[in-house]
């Protein structure tokens, strides 16, 4: 076999591998539509499991328009209830910033989120096992809390509610959760 | 226009053999970022990944509800894998920063950031997915063929011919691709939104508490004019990087302007890695004449700096 003849083989290899990679590509970026989810499925499973998964929605559609914090009630066996901050990025400093921007991540696009609350009970019962520093008095109920303030409007400048608070999750420890 | 034009288009686009300069600048910049995001793991591993981290591996699992590949999920989870993956993970961050073994490296890097994104996806932003997605066409690519240990040491050196070797760069044109395909979604995901249309977006984004790291000082009056700059600022040089960057004449513009949104973003918002890894990401688009000229600007001043003294 002549070496042009093997480089255009190798070529043709090359390209079908390059297809599939591009429509791995195309398949993350083009609208979900019936259409694009049966053609793609295999694809799809393939990417998601391997990795080559993508998602570049940022500020998408719009920025959230709230300031968001959240903490936890931690009440103890004897009565007496600690509240735990989650790290707040805005009182850092750069360098803490940019080492807990993961929480910003967490906290607030995930744990936020009503529709991932299948987090909630692992989030508890991390908070119970780190607060947990004697071994008399454990942790007993964990309470999640959110603070949302809303960023006022730029053109009339109006704020349209005060800073809203309510518990959206409360999670009985069990003793296992501290082991 | 016909078939064999077509394939002749396809076959110069993807295999017109090129220097492997721009690629290994890539790898380099590219490594350091990867690094950067390595260090930012550290304080908070077992946190994350650990025994007893803030999600388990069954809610990691079931999150998004389709299988996913990771070195966790094999055995029963606890801190010494941790430590184990992140070890493997820093040595070949480190190797492919220097192009010692760099497929072997870059496929490691992949297989490690695979299993530790996948171990708990819920931390995870644009730029750790686009780092994640870098390290997998690295292992396709000629990254190690210049600017490396592996160059130093190779047969092709060995042959002692002057003149350089070109390689295929259809790895590198993937990459060109993906970093499009970021801009790309990016643009038409901001293209839905009303903000993004009215030119208040970007007051949101900088109203934001949670993102804010260094005081804007034009700001402090809410100058709507700016604001709307801004945003529509914005909104085109993400539409450009997708699609003006493929016309030679534009492409220099276009990444200067890429630069100056993205040291803006990295100035005024707390989004680490992803300015860093996209402009990283421009080295690709670099022709290498244009890198050799450069290099060759650099060795030259030191020498001229010795004939005038």
């Amino acid at each position: 076999m002549t070496h042009s003849k093997l480089q255009q083989i190798q070529q043709c290899f090359l390209s079908l591998f390059i297809v599939i990679n591009l429509c791995i590509i195309i398949l993350w970026s083009i609208p979900s539509c019936t259409l694009t989810e049966f053609l793609f499925a295999p694809i799809k499973n393939i990417s998601q499991f391997s990795g080559l998964w993508q998602n570049f929605a940022m500020f998408s559609p719009n920025p959230r328009n709230v300031n968001l914090n959240y903490v936890a009630l931690i009440t103890y066996a004897d009565g007496s209830v600690k509240l735990w901050q989650f790290p707040r990025m805005e009182h850092l400093n750069i360098i803490d910033k940019m080492i807990k921007e993961r929480y910003r991540k967490f906290i607030n696009d995930h744990v936020s989120n009503e529709s991932e609350k299948m987090i909630w009970p692992d989030v508890a019962r991390h908070l119970a096992y780190i607060n947990n520093s004697n071994p008399n008095n454990p942790p007993k109920v964990i309470s999640l809390r959110s603070f949302i303030s809303e960023i006022p409007d730029l053109e009339t400048n109006n704020k349209r509610k005060e800073t809203e608070s309510y518990t959206f999750f409360v999670y009985k420890v069990m003793p296992e959760d501290l082991k | 226009m016909n078939l064999n034009y077509l394939t002749l288009l396809w076959n110069r686009f993807w295999f017109k053999k090129q220097s492997a300069i721009s690629i290994a600048l890539f790898r380099i910049f590219y490594s350091l970022v990867l690094l950067e995001s390595i260090i930012l793991f550290q304080p908070d591993l077992y946190d994350w990944f650990g025994t007893h981290a803030w999600t388990t591996i069954q809610t990691a699992k079931l999150w998004e509800n389709s299988p996913r590949f990771g070195l966790f999920f094999i055995n029963t989870p606890d801190n010494f894998i941790v430590t184990a993956i992140y070890s493997v993970l820093v040595i070949s961050s480190i190797t492919l920063l220097f192009g010692l073994f760099t497929r072997i490296s870059a496929l490691t890097v992949f297989i490690c950031l695979t299993s530790i994104h996948h171990r708990n996806p819920l931390i995870l932003h644009s730029g750790d997915t686009l780092i994640r997605l870098c390290s997998y066409y690295l292992i396709w690519s000629q990254a190690g063929k210049a600017l490396s240990l592996d160059s130093l040491f190779s047969k092709d050196k060995a042959d002692n011919t002057s003149k350089e070797k070109l390689y295929n760069p259809w790895a590198q044109r993937l990459l060109q691709i993906q970093i499009c395909a970021v801009y790309w979604q990016s643009f038409w995901g901001k293209a839905a939104g009303l903000t993004w249309l009215k030119g208040t977006a970007v007051y949101y984004a900088l109203q934001l508490e949670e993102f804010q790291r260094f005081p804007l000082m034009f700001f402090g009056t809410n100058p709507i004019w700016l604001y709307k700059f801004l945003t529509y600022y914005t909104l085109f040089i993400e539409f450009a990087l997708f699609s003006l960057i493929w016309i030679k004449e534009f492409r220099y513009p276009v990444i200067i302007a890429g630069i100056f949104l993205h040291l803006g973003l990295d100035y005024s918002m707390n989004i680490p890695l992803f300015q860093h890894i996209m402009i990283a990401s421009y080295l690709l688009f670099i022709d290498p004449k244009d890198i050799k000229k450069l290099f060759a600007l650099l060795k030259k001043k030191p020498k001229a700096v010795e004939s005038a003294t």
